[in-house]
């Protein structure tokens, strides 16, 4: 099958700070693509460097499997790009009909239009932009990529900022693009919607893709520890709970105390009874015991400190 | 290219600023050239028809690079700051942005300097043009270093600066350069056009020649940058 995106080694820093670091990633025809990330992890860095608004330090960006550079198949992509804008002083409709012209797919009036329709920019074809609310921008960001009809869709966050409904609309009008035949990749920090409208997903973190998969590989891929919390009351002082901890050491297991709770890893949910047992040979006081597995999400996609830096802790 | 070209040239056109350029380049043209015609045997040894000519030149020595560098100082970095040329850019390849927009710009200038060799030659009687095709390549060297400039810089209150700066420091040092035999400024006659439009139309190629670096300066640099 026909490689659409293929990025082999690509690196990117600004300054010191290396935002895309290494990447090779393969998108095929016929993809939704969804590429999550929590914000700053690299995805607009490298939604920039497939589209020609930035250049690589190093590394190669073939679209279509061709060879000569982008130039040669710009009329075929279109791009939702991060940080951009509009004329403000042009009509969404006069907008869409310079793009066209620009891509050499010039579109008549009645195609811009019927393109504003899709994306629920109708009523506001001929306000002047500098008008337009930022989600009424977003829309019109997605008509300007798909005016000229491209085989690939490349669209960065193309739902945040918009209301309920409109992401609504905006997540039926991908996948029917989807359905159409346009391969699709898009960026979200959101899982659920990846979840919902992609058929594959890659998560970036820190300038590297961390999974890569189909959501039921992904969920294999992905080992999770299960964060086992014991409710200890309040009977425990400090010379109790440091005899408890370093019983568990020489268990080779970590363990976290926040008040009378205390948190302890296991590998894998089989080990469980075993970690239970030797609490109780510890003499630990069970109140309560619970099992937390933590998903996708709370590994790649919230603020690290919502996962590792209290129950990790050891 | 020629959508960023018409876009371009469209924009320059809009408002009463070419009117304005227009106006001015007229009325200096015209009065120096009724000056000239005051002073007994004119301005050294000029013909009448000379003169009106004379005047158009002054004119442009004096306003042109200035109107030029305010105008297009920032006729490429204003979408840079305004992320604009995002959108171009996915579209478009970076030579066809750069070619459109030197092209527009030049397109503009050279149908204000017909109009104005229009007027002055209907005045005078006779059609100048070979003094047209050097103000061209007169113009040229001045749009190319503005979109060179425009590109070198990205923040458009710092090319608008030393756009001005380079309107007045270019015939300022060409003149002196031409008087002055120092070996620190006699060099700088030979990189503007000033000093070549006393010879043949035939020399005005050195300054052509000179635009074509600053435009292959500004492709080349445009094509690395990031934006
Ligand atoms: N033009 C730039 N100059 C300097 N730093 C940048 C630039 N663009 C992005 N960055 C930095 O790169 C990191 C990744 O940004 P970005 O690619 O926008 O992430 P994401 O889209 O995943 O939120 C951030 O730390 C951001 O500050
Ligand atoms: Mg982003």
């Amino acid at each position: 099958m026909m490689r659409i995106i293929r990025t082999e080694n690509l690196i990117k820093s600004f300054g010191r700070e290396r935002v895309v670091d290494g990447i090779s990633l393969d998108v095929y025809q016929g993809e939704l693509f969804g590429f999550l990330g929590r914000n700053g992890a690299g995805k607009s860095t490298f939604i920039n460097l497939i589209t020609d608004i930035m250049k690589p330090d190093s590394g190669d960006v073939y679209l279509f499997e061709e060879n000569f550079g982008i130039d040669a198949v710009k009329d075929r992509i279109g791009v939702l790009p991060d940080y951009s804008s509009f004329y403000d002083q042009l009509t969404g409709l006069k907008h869409l009909q310079f793009f066209s012209r620009l891509s050499g797919k010039p579109a008549t009036k009645k195609r811009s239009l019927e393109v504003l329709e899709q994306v629920g920019l109708e009523e506001a074809a001929r306000w002047k932009v500098g008008t337009y609310s930022f989600g009424m921008k977003k829309k019109l960001g997605v008509a300007q990529a798909l005016i000229h009809d491209p085989e690939l869709l490349i669209l960065d966050e193309p739902t945040s900022g918009l209301d309920a409904e409109s992401v609504i609309h905006m997540q039926k009008l991908v996948q029917e693009l989807n359905r159409e035949g346009k391969t699709i990749f898009m960026t979200s920090h959101n899982l659920p919607e990846v979840e919902k409208i992609c058929s594959r997903i890659a998560i970036m973190k820190e300038g590297t893709i961390a999974l890569e998969g189909s959501l039921k590989e992904l969920q294999q891929q992905f080992q999770a520890t299960f964060m086992v919390t014991i409710d200890t009351g309040t009977t425990l002082g400090e010379e109790d709970k440091a005899r408890i901890s370093r019983g568990l050491a020489e268990k080779k297991r970590g363990g976290a105390w926040e008040d009378g709770l205390l948190h302890v890893e296991t590998a894998s949910e089989d080990a469980i009874p075993l970690l239970v047992q030797q609490l109780v040979q510890l003499h630990v006081p069970i109140y309560g015991v619970s099992v937390e597995q933590p998903s996708l999400e709370d590994i790649f996609l919230h603020e690290p400190e919502q996962v590792s830096d209290d129950l990790y802790k050891t | 290219m020629w959508t960023i070209c018409f876009r371009e040239f469209r924009e320059l056109m809009s408002g009463f600023r070419p009117l304005l350029i227009a106006a001015v380049l007229f009325v200096v043209s015209y009065y120096t050239a009724q000056a000239a015609e005051l002073i007994p045997d004119g301005m050294g040894n000029l013909s009448q028809e000379e003169a009106y000519v004379a005047g158009m030149r002054a004119a442009l020595y004096v306003f042109g690079y200035l109107f030029v560098f305010t105008l297009s100082h920032n006729v490429v970095n204003k979408e840079l700051e305004a992320r604009t040329i995002r959108f171009l850019v996915t579209k478009a390849s970076r030579s066809a942005i750069i070619y459109g927009k030197t092209l527009g710009t030049f397109l503009f200038w050279a149908l204000l300097l017909l109009l104005n060799t229009i007027l002055i030659s209907y005045t005078a009687g006779t059609f100048y043009l070979i003094d047209y095709l050097e103000f061209l390549v007169f113009i040229f060297y001045g749009v190319t270093a503005a979109v060179l400039l425009s590109i070198l810089i990205p923040r458009s209150a710092y090319t608008m600066f030393f756009g001005v700066l380079a309107a007045f420091a270019l015939p300022a040092l060409s003149f002196w350069s031409m008087l002055s035999e120092e070996w620190y400024i006699a060099w700088v006659k030979f990189v503007t056009p000033y000093y070549y439009f006393q010879f043949d139309l035939f020399y005005m190629a050195v300054p052509f020649v000179i635009g074509l670096l600053f435009y292959s300066a500004a492709d080349r640099l445009f094509q690395r940058r990031d934006v």
